[in-house]
């Protein structure tokens, strides 16, 4: 069976309203990406976090060298107890994934 | 309550159940776990899963349109009705019932809307066919031949006005369901990596 063609207004519309929320989101992705494209909000202590690069890596992901930018060895010497510096500090110089542990985005 | 109202109330019912179930399956797999199983390695690779699964109902689509040698339409018609609902089940357990990121929330809609208007489509396709069984046996007792039947039936299944209706609906939201789909997996791999 031969199916009739698509009446000529379909396509036109369809990529219209395609169109329209590629544009949206791609709005979105400028003003608020957390909203278009993360799974779940990121926790009280990274609410000064505002661009996704200061975490992630272009297809990469989360970048332990990124984490240390902020959580250095300078830090976890003066801002921890001894043995919580400590594990972070041989995990630091090992250049181990911080994501052993960690995770964001977890809405708490 | 008529045949068809049994009928539809019955496909509704199975379509809650099958959602339910499968965000109750991704509950259990996220059980004791730090992360919902949908965020995980493994849920990653339900998704592919379930978009490989989805990719199988364009065998049909595509035999149709380029007329190409490759098993029969009804074959690939089977394939493309199971195929369209294991695929978008095993989304289902791939996101669970987790709704953040607008992207994903996106697609996952327009994979509902396909999916939906894909059901009623086959009950839109079930009652075309009676129609023309109906019409074929008045034709056989008119007396036309059978060359001629084929040729009027084909010509009043083209016409049907309702399954017209569906295709202008079905297929085209299909392409902002392969788009909005594209976006997603593209972000998953841009921000959590290859």
């Amino acid at each position: 069976m031969s199916a009739a063609p698509l009446p000529k207004k379909v396509l036109p519309v369809v990529l219209g309203i395609t169109s329209v929320l590629v544009l949206w989101i791609a709005w979105g992705s400028v003003c608020d990406p957390e909203a278009m494209w993360a799974p779940g909000h990121l926790s009280r202590s990274h609410t000064k976090v505002v661009s996704c690069s200061q975490c992630h890596e272009p297809f990469h992901g989360p970048s332990a060298a990124k984490c240390v930018g902020c959580h250095s060895e300078e830090r976890f010497a003066r801002g921890t107890t001894p043995e919580v510096g400590q594990r972070h500090l041989v995990f630091i110089r090992e250049q181990r994934s911080c994501l052993m542990c960690h995770a964001e985005h977890r809405n708490r | 309550m008529n045949v068809l109202e049994r009928r539809i109330g019955l496909v509704f019912s199975l379509t809650l159940f099958t959602i339910v179930t499968a965000f109750l399956l991704e509950l259990l797999l996220s059980v004791r776990t730090d992360r919902p199983f949908g965020h995980t390695q493994r849920g990653h690779v339900v998704g592919w899963i379930g978009l490989a699964v989805i990719m199988l109902v364009f065998v049909h689509s595509l035999k149709k349109r380029y007329r190409l040698k490759l098993g029969t339409p009804r074959f690939w018609l089977h394939v493309h009705l199971i195929a369209g609902v294991v695929g978008p089940v095993l989304i289902l357990v791939h996101s669970g019932a987790h709704f953040h990121a607008i992207v994903p929330i996106l697609a996952m809609g327009a994979m509902a809307l396909v999916v939906i208007s894909g059901i009623a489509g086959q009950a839109i396709h079930m009652l075309a066919l009676r129609a023309l069984s109906r019409q074929r046996r008045q034709f056989l007792e008119a007396g036309l031949d059978p060359d001629s039947i084929e040729a009027r039936l084909d010509e009043l299944a083209t016409q049907e006005e309702v399954f017209r209706w569906w295709r202008v609906i079905h297929a085209p939201l299909t392409l902002t369901f392969a788009v909005l789909v594209l976006l997603h997996v593209a972000g998953t791999l841009y921000f959590g990596g290859l």
